[in-house]
């Protein structure tokens, strides 16, 4: 088992569904989430309901357009989605995901926390096409100087992970069943990676 | 949440989180089937916020509940296979419920518990496996 501490030093991206660097899942079998700086996991999901307020958006969110945003922090996980925080849950569920980690100075950080601040606070409307959970974590990696230009293609998390990649060729990857444990009373986490089994 | 006719009852899933249930459900199981996730299947995405794993959709009657007012209501629910493996038409299962209608966790009882049994479940909920 992998323990990945975050100390305001590093920045992630998650793709879940994603078994190994080269496995490339498929369209509706991958989601992206983020690490902030603490290790704190973050995410962009679709809730229903008529984002626009328009007569159409039911028939809309059958196909994953014009649905509310909702930005997940890790007590939604816990409720929501406990296999992608906690690594038991993820075993259990199957759940695997592959993490790439990169350095990160402080002004990043923090640039790269008030967008996903920004967000939460504002979520806006997700759309599975051009507004998605890869969307806004490119997004976040662009607010914070991390990326110079937005997803090549279409906006997939596995994309990202290229383009992020491809930019921070340093990076290190961690692929399994991943969770996150509070570090002591402080508001860290560290990242635990468990071996995948097929 | 009902339906429009007002008697069935649709509960949504989370897990317990840390959390206690404030209610218990005795349900008994009528139908469990395949849960159908919108066009193409696009709403079961991991990144829809209600979209589950292997998510199935179970409904029945509540046969004993703690605050007795909904007894007799039909329920449904999506939840994930897991969570429910091993329960079939006709069990029952006891639904911790946390406000209303968000069950945070279900197990499946023995069909010889007697009234008094069921209704000892009912006033103590509990997340514990029976």
């Amino acid at each position: 088992m992998d323990i990945i501490s975050f100390d305001n030093d590093k920045l992630a991206l998650i793709v879940r569904g994603k078994i190994n660097d080269k496995h490339e899942p498929g369209l509706m079998d991958q989601h992206a989430d983020c690490i902030l700086g603490n290790g704190a996991p973050i995410g962009f999901f679709g809730n229903e309901g008529a984002a626009s307020g328009g007569d159409s958006s039911v028939s809309l969110n059958s196909i994953g357009m014009d649905m509310y945003g909702v930005v997940y922090e890790y007590g939604d996980y816990l409720r929501k989605r406990p296999f992608y925080v906690d690594v038991d849950m993820a075993t259990k569920y199957h759940v695997p995901s592959t993490v790439l980690i990169f350095n990160a100075t402080s002004d990043e950080v923090t640039k790269f926390k008030a967008y996903w601040s920004r967000l939460k606070a504002n979520p806006g409307s997700f759309n599975l096409l051009g507004g998605n959970c890869s969307t806004h974590a490119s997004a976040s990696f662009l607010a914070a100087g991390i990326l110079k230009e937005g997803i090549p293609g279409l906006d997939t998390p596995d994309n990202l992970y290229r383009q992020l990649k491809k930019a921070k060729p340093s990076a290190n990857f961690y692929s399994g069943y991943i969770g996150f444990t509070k570090r002591g009373t402080s508001d860290k986490f560290d990242l635990v990676v468990r071996a995948y089994i097929k | 949440m009902s339906n429009e006719n007002g008697k069935k009852t649709e509960l949504v899933w989370e897990w317990p989180a840390n959390r206690s249930p404030q209610r218990t459900f005795i349900v008994k199981v009528e139908n469990i089937k395949n849960y159908k996730a919108g066009l193409f299947g696009l709403k079961q995405s991991p990144s829809i916020a209600s979209s589950l794993p292997d998510p199935k959709y179970l409904s029945g009657k509540i046969i004993a509940e703690t605050n007795k007012t909904l007894k007799g209501r039909e329920i449904g629910i999506v939840m994930p296979a897991l969570e429910i493996s091993g329960v079939s038409t006709g069990d029952l299962i006891n639904l911790g419920l946390l406000n209303e209608d968000i069950a945070i966790c279900a197990s499946k009882l023995d069909s010889k518990l007697t009234d008094s049994e069921l209704t000892d479940l009912v006033k103590n909920p509990t997340c514990k496996k029976e």
